[in-house]
């Protein structure tokens, strides 16, 4: 597998990626999201999971929302599945309305993702020690709205971590 | 349902260890990177007709109006033609009678790169069919008059071909694979050509049941094929290898070095490259491979090291070629014709030297060279040879 974890920083917040976007990985994914094979929901994070336990540990998780049509169509939250092997507890407080998937968006379109994601319940994330996860960090335009709406509740501090990355990370520093 | 008793219905899997669990339902792991659009039915209406710029020789003339004689009697074929027979032709006149006839026609080829070779040579010889290739990767287009694909993808097209050929049966990953088998033969709602340098005793005794299999036992340019000869690393592989490079590269022919891991490739690259520096290394983790490969067609590189990924396919005027560590299990016999059969393809340089190096002869080496000397012998009976 090709594992090789990277980090830097992004709109303040550190960010780790597991993996660049390519296969074998990349092919995993898209099987365990696409053809439901809800079986791979350990392998994703299997290779650093004791260190990722370790560093996150006091941590409550945040998943950057899929839309309820896809969370239904699926018949499981796919972020949700993988996250949970981590054993840190998970705030549901973002949520999508049902629009585009952002994969058939052009770059300029998902910039326009931050209209579409809602918080609520956000209080809970107050003075927390906050963990913003996410599968795929592609343009980061999702990450950048999630981060956004988080911020206006004062955590203590947010983290990112994203299974994996389409381009090198340092090229999303801001 | 629990996992020992449940049956998968599309490929009839019962292995528990392949069931997996999606909110207490089980499914099936083993078919289940073959799920995805299925292709729909097309309506042909074109005229399409076949154009060839060169001639075939008379042997394969002969062969493929057997092959559609074959194919109008609804019968499957098997062309067992060696390396470099020109096997593509051969299928290319029942090809242009199906597709007159407004049939399904498909070709199926294990491995991805080489469907994209042989897409322009398809498009050229029949300038005015809708040809498509299907290799994965989110391909949009399923449908067209005749469809290219790898065998993988054959589960989209259930009882959907007339006409299938495929290419390269013995070829990975397709070989032995049972899931890959049964999407191929499901695929099938016609008949089908086989083609193959070096088929299975299981693959001729399936096709002699219910079909007819055909031999082409010389080139196209009618000179036998060079036999391997085998040399005993007596110091070492690395000193064999370097006394038979320095003597090709001095006669400026073009040289192959094979070895059958991308370890073995790297540690022997490293200690070639200091004696001789014009050459490369080129396996499936090499980026650049591609890039490589050009410029040694370009005669820019004077050799390259490489993994069994330019086993299938290439076609170098004048290649000379050297297998070290031939006697490695990697190396069955197949894989050893295919790299043997690399060399003398073109009728400029037909001759060409094979050298395998190895500690002994082990029993893949002796099959090699049996099987390549009895080809040569068939072929002067036949009276095909110059």
């Amino acid at each position: 597998m090709n594992y090789d974890i990277s980090h830097s920083t992004f709109y303040g917040c550190k960010i780790t990626s597991l993996a660049r976007y390519k296969p074998p990985l990349s092919k995993l994914l898209i099987q365990y999201k696409e053809n439901y094979d809800v079986e791979l929901k350990s392998v994703f994070l299997s290779y650093y999971k004791s260190y990722l336990k370790i560093k996150f540990s006091g941590y409550s998780i945040v998943l950057v929302p899929s839309s309820l049509k896809k969370i239904k169509m699926r018949e499981f939250d796919h972020l949700e599945m993988i996250f949970k092997e981590l054993g840190l507890p998970i705030l549901k407080v973002l949520s999508k309305k049902d629009g585009k998937e952002q994969k058939k968006n052009s770059a300029s379109e998902r910039k326009k993702v931050y209209q579409a994601i809602n918080i609520h319940g956000g209080e809970v994330v107050s003075n927390k020690k906050i963990l913003l996860v996410d599968d795929v960090i592609t343009t980061g335009s999702t990450l950048k709205a999630c981060l956004q709406l988080l911020k206006k509740y004062k955590p203590k501090r947010i983290e990112i971590l994203t299974i994996m990355n389409v381009a090198p990370l340092e090229q999303y520093h801001k | 349902m629990d996992r020992n008793h449940f049956v998968c219905p599309r490929c009839g899997n019962s292995d528990p260890r392949y069931i997996g669990y999606r909110n207490n339902k089980p499914y099936c792991r083993k078919c289940i990177a073959f799920s995805g659009r299925k292709a729909e039915e097309i309506e042909h209406n074109r005229n399409i007709y076949l154009k060839l710029d060169y001639q075939l020789s008379e042997l394969q003339r002969e062969v493929s109006q057997r092959v559609l004689e074959n194919y109008i009697a609804n019968r499957d074929s098997l062309i067992k033609a060696i390396t470099g027979a020109g096997k593509t032709e051969l299928v290319y006149a029942t090809m242009e009678y199906a597709l007159k006839k407004k049939q399904n026609v498909g070709f199926a080829i294990p491995r991805r790169d080489v469907v994209i070779d042989l897409f322009p040579r398809i498009k050229s010889a029949f300038p005015n069919a809708r040809v498509t290739y299907v290799i994965g990767e989110h391909s949009k287009v399923l449908t067209g008059d005749i469809i290219l694909l790898t065998t993988h993808q054959l589960y989209r097209y259930r009882s959907y071909f007339d006409l299938l050929i495929v290419d390269e049966i013995d070829a990975f990953p397709y070989k032995g694979n049972d899931l890959l088998n049964k999407f191929l033969l499901d695929s099938v709602r016609g008949n089908m050509i086989l083609l193959s340098a070096t088929p299975s005793k299981e693959d001729l005794e399936k096709i002699s049941q219910r079909g007819k299999i055909f031999e082409v036992n010389a080139r196209y340019h009618h000179h036998p094929l060079p036999v391997p000869q085998f040399k005993r690393a007596n110091i070492s592989i690395l000193f064999t290898c370097v006394k038979f490079l320095k003597k090709f590269l001095n006669d400026n022919k073009p040289v192959l070095i094979f070895c059958p891991t991308i370890d073995l490739c790297l540690k022997l690259y490293s200690k070639l490259k200091i004696f001789f520096p014009n050459g490369s290394i080129v396996h499936s983790e090499e980026k650049h491979r591609n890039l490589r490969v050009a410029m040694f067609k370009k005669r820019e590189l004077k050799y390259l090291v490489t993994t069994s990924i330019l086993e299938r396919g290439i076609t170098i005027d004048n290649l000379q070629v050297i297998v070290c560590f031939a006697d490695h299990p990697l190396y069955d016999s197949s894989a050893l014709i295919q790299i043997a059969g690399r060399v003398g393809r073109k009728v400029s340089h037909p001759n060409g030297k094979v050298i395998f190096i190895g500690e002994y002869i082990n029993d893949s080496i002796r099959t090699c060279i049996e099987e390549i000397t009895r080809t040569n012998t068939k072929a002067h009976m036949q009276n095909l040879l110059q």
